[in-house]
């Protein structure tokens, strides 16, 4: 593990012992809600949650049971927020071995906050937000990996996790012709880091064209900054959240539109609820923008030209955590001439996650790719073809077709809408 | 609660110390009940107190109460294949566990004297005794031997008399008539037993095989408090000596059982045991906090 100097109140390393304190803690814990607290307290450590993950079906190591971290950060919760656990902490009943903070750092990458742990767990606990509480505390404490700090700099740098500066994301517009910075516009179309490319671009831009939509993008918004909250900096991630909405209001557009699912997740649901802010635009994903069209009789889909019987990953931000279920698995029975759609609901708790935003990360390189085995696996069972809706997703996909796990083709869902949208 | 005390007989009179009985049903209890009411308000105020973002959906009352329902067999499909074991605990516990404390004769009229005296109402459980059943099978109730006249005759099953189930189990044997093999007060209370062992086996397999380490000494506490009322309650029933102890006499056991009970309300606030109330509180928060149960 390297140890690296912190700045950060609240935390110290005296002669090899790790002592962290009321600072590190409540700042650590700063947006959580009463469900959040409900959750921590209310786990009955029944370790059920674990059958659905594959990180844990693929190590089996108690510390990769969800319930763990969850137990863990309760841990750090009742030692300052809770009567008994003060006592016990002044008693030194309840401390936290240095062992525990190298599990920690062991542990809080094996998990894509995919949300199947909660959706099987009995009492429903948000153990994939207690996985990214690990993460803030090992960004606080300087423990924190290198890629993910990495996607923070390059947040707070540039705007874009991968570090893509403002010309180049503006270069990239112009030349799949998007609009920048249109007053009065519909729409205001926001990318993801790994969404800015001329080819996904040239796509949604097709898109959107078909649609005769009135769009913009913004040349300052090249990337929601999600990556950032994933990466347990979440002061970062919040005040890009909160470029955005104000982005959003001084281009006087009436939607938000993106097509990454993660991304529609943090700007719809957790960016708010992290910046304790009431959320006065509509945030939508793409596809929901296409099926609402669609079914408003505004746009006409065409058959794609894809041959081969095709399958969905559904996005886990977008359908299991985002509560968007529908449009993206009607879309793809409308377009794709061979649909084969999954049996589980879009949500379900069954469908394994894939390897997401981890597929970056070189340390977890091995365990991702064993991990990842088990969604190519279940998704092979359908078709050999894969539609996907969340960049990193798509990402893993192809990781999973080069591995030979079952996939032979990963496609993204723009790709498939790019020639069947005409308005 | 003095009076009631006194009514039942269940200790001497004057210049006899007071019995366990006494003390379980007159102190425990009531102080179980005191850390119920403080320990609940306290709970719930930890949910909201200090810089917590807000949750602006709440779930209705139907959506909550189809929640609770409709989200009980997914966790149980996702262990059936791997820990079906855990599957068997937990329904022999919970199950059988309910159907001790709502059906069995003995405790309807212990909950029906409580609630009588908390609430100031009379015989607030009347809905419950025609479905109540007799602590064992082989009872003499049953097979016609004994029934409500019994107590008038003497009150021989226990000391305590007023809450002898004899008058309530005898009128009310039909409604489970085969079922009351399965459903009376020992066999659901041995499977209730029998789950609740499960459950502390597995914990300390795991624990110290390193499979799942999860577990706090509070966990522990839980589980074996639970035992204790298992046990001291078929104890009490049976009226169980334990040889070169002396004899705790089954009024004591009675008086042991009410005080674990006692003991066990009041730490319910503060511990796992909160789940019975938190399951359904969660019910609605889930999903609230980040969109999914909006649509």
């Amino acid at each position: 593990m390297e140890r690296r100097r912190s700045d950060c109140g609240g935390f110290k390393l005296e002669k090899g012992k790790i002592k962290i304190g009321r600072q590190l803690v409540s700042r650590t814990l700063d947006e959580i809600s009463p469900f959040d607290v409900w959750g921590l307290q209310e786990c009955m450590r029944c370790g059920i949650c674990r059958y659905t993950c594959p990180f844990w079906l693929t190590t089996e190591k108690s510390t990769d049971v969800p319930a763990w971290r969850t137990y863990e950060v309760n841990k750090l919760f009742s030692m300052y927020y809770t009567g008994y656990g003060i006592v016990a902490r002044y008693l030194r009943l309840r401390k936290l071995k240095d062992s525990e903070f190298k599990q920690w750092f062991d542990s809080a990458y094996n998990c894509t906050a995919c949300g199947g742990c909660t959706e099987t767990s009995p009492l429903e606990i948000p153990n994939w937000y207690t996985a990214i509480l690990l993460r803030r505390i090992l960004h606080f404490t300087g423990f924190n990996l290198g890629v993910p700090e990495k996607w923070i700099s390059n947040v707070k740098e540039t705007g874009n996790a991968m570090g893509i500066i403002k010309e180049k994301w503006v270069e990239i517009a112009n030349s799949v012709g998007l609009q920048i910075d249109k007053k009065g516009a519909e729409l205001l179309y926001v990318p993801s880091s790994l969404e800015v490319n001329s080819n996904i671009l040239g796509q949604i831009s097709k898109i959107l064209d078909g649609m005769n939509s009135n769009f913009t993008v913004s040349s300052d918004i090249s990337d929601s900054g999600y990556y950032a909250y994933l990466a347990g900096d979440f002061e970062t991630a919040r005040k890009r959240f909160m470029n955005i909405y104000e982005e959003a209001k001084k281009l006087n557009v009436k939607k938000i539109i993106v097509s990454d699912g993660s991304s529609y997740f943090f700007l719809r649901w957790q960016g708010p609820k992290s910046l304790r802010y009431k959320l006065d635009i509509q945030i939508e994903h793409l596809t929901e923008t296409i099926y609402n069209a669609y079914n408003d009789r505004r746009v006409k889909l065409e058959k794609a030209d894809i041959k081969d019987d095709a399958t969905v990953h559904d996005s886990e931000f977008l359908s299991r955590l985002g509560g968007l279920h529908k449009p993206p698995r009607e879309l793809m029975k409308i377009v794709l001439p061979s649909f084969k759609e999954p049996k589980p609901d879009p949500s379900s708790h069954v469908l394994f996650t894939c390897g997401h935003h981890l597929e970056m990360i070189p340390e977890k390189k091995e365990i991702v790719k064993k991990a990842r085995l088990y969604a190519a696996k279940q998704l092979s069972n359908w078709a050999k073809t894969v539609v996907t809706f969340d960049p990193n997703c798509q990402l893993s996909m192809e990781n999973a077709v080069k591995d030979s796990q079952g996939i032979e083709k990963s496609i993204y869902f723009t790709e498939v809408l790019a020639n069947s949208v005409r308005s | 609660m003095i009076v009631a005390h006194a009514a039942i007989g269940a200790s001497g009179g004057p210049g006899i110390p007071l019995s366990l009985y006494w003390w379980a049903l007159n102190v425990v209890f009531p102080l179980g009940l005191l850390f119920f009411v403080f320990g609940t308000i306290y709970r719930i105020s930890r949910y909201f107190i200090g810089r917590r973002a807000p949750s602006y959906a709440v779930a209705g009352f139907g959506t909550e109460l189809k929640e609770a329902v409709s989200a009980i067999p997914t966790p149980f499909k996702s262990a059936s294949r791997h820990d079906p074991f855990l599957i068997v605990e937990t329904i022999f516990w919970h199950v059988f566990m309910l159907g001790v404390i709502i059906v069995v004769g003995i405790h309807i009229i212990a909950w029906n004297y409580i609630f009588g005296q908390i609430f100031g109402v009379s015989n607030p459980l009347w809905f419950l005794f025609g479905i109540s059943t007799p602590e064992q099978f082989t009872s003499a109730y049953q097979m016609g031997l004994l029934g409500s006249a019994s107590y008038t005759h003497g009150g021989i099953l226990n000391p305590l008399g007023a809450w002898n189930s004899a008058e309530v189990s005898t009128s009310t044997f039909d409604p489970w008539g085969f079922l009351s093999i399965l459903v009376n007060g020992t066999m659901m209370a041995l499977l209730a037993l029998a789950g609740l062992v499960g459950y502390l086996v597995t914990r300390i397999v795991e624990d110290v095989t390193g499979h799942k380490r999860l577990s706090s000494s509070g966990d522990y506490v839980f589980l074996i408090l639970l035992l204790a009322i298992i046990v001291s309650g078929l104890a009490a029933m049976y009226d169980i000596s334990i040889p070169y102890l002396g004899l705790p006499n089954q009024a004591n056991w009675y008086g042991l059982h009410i005080a674990l009970v006692g003991a066990f309300i009041g730490y319910v606030p503060f511990s796992k045991g909160w789940h019975m109330f938190g399951y359904y509180l969660g019910k609605g928060f889930r999903g609230y906090s980040y969109g999914k149960k909006e649509k």
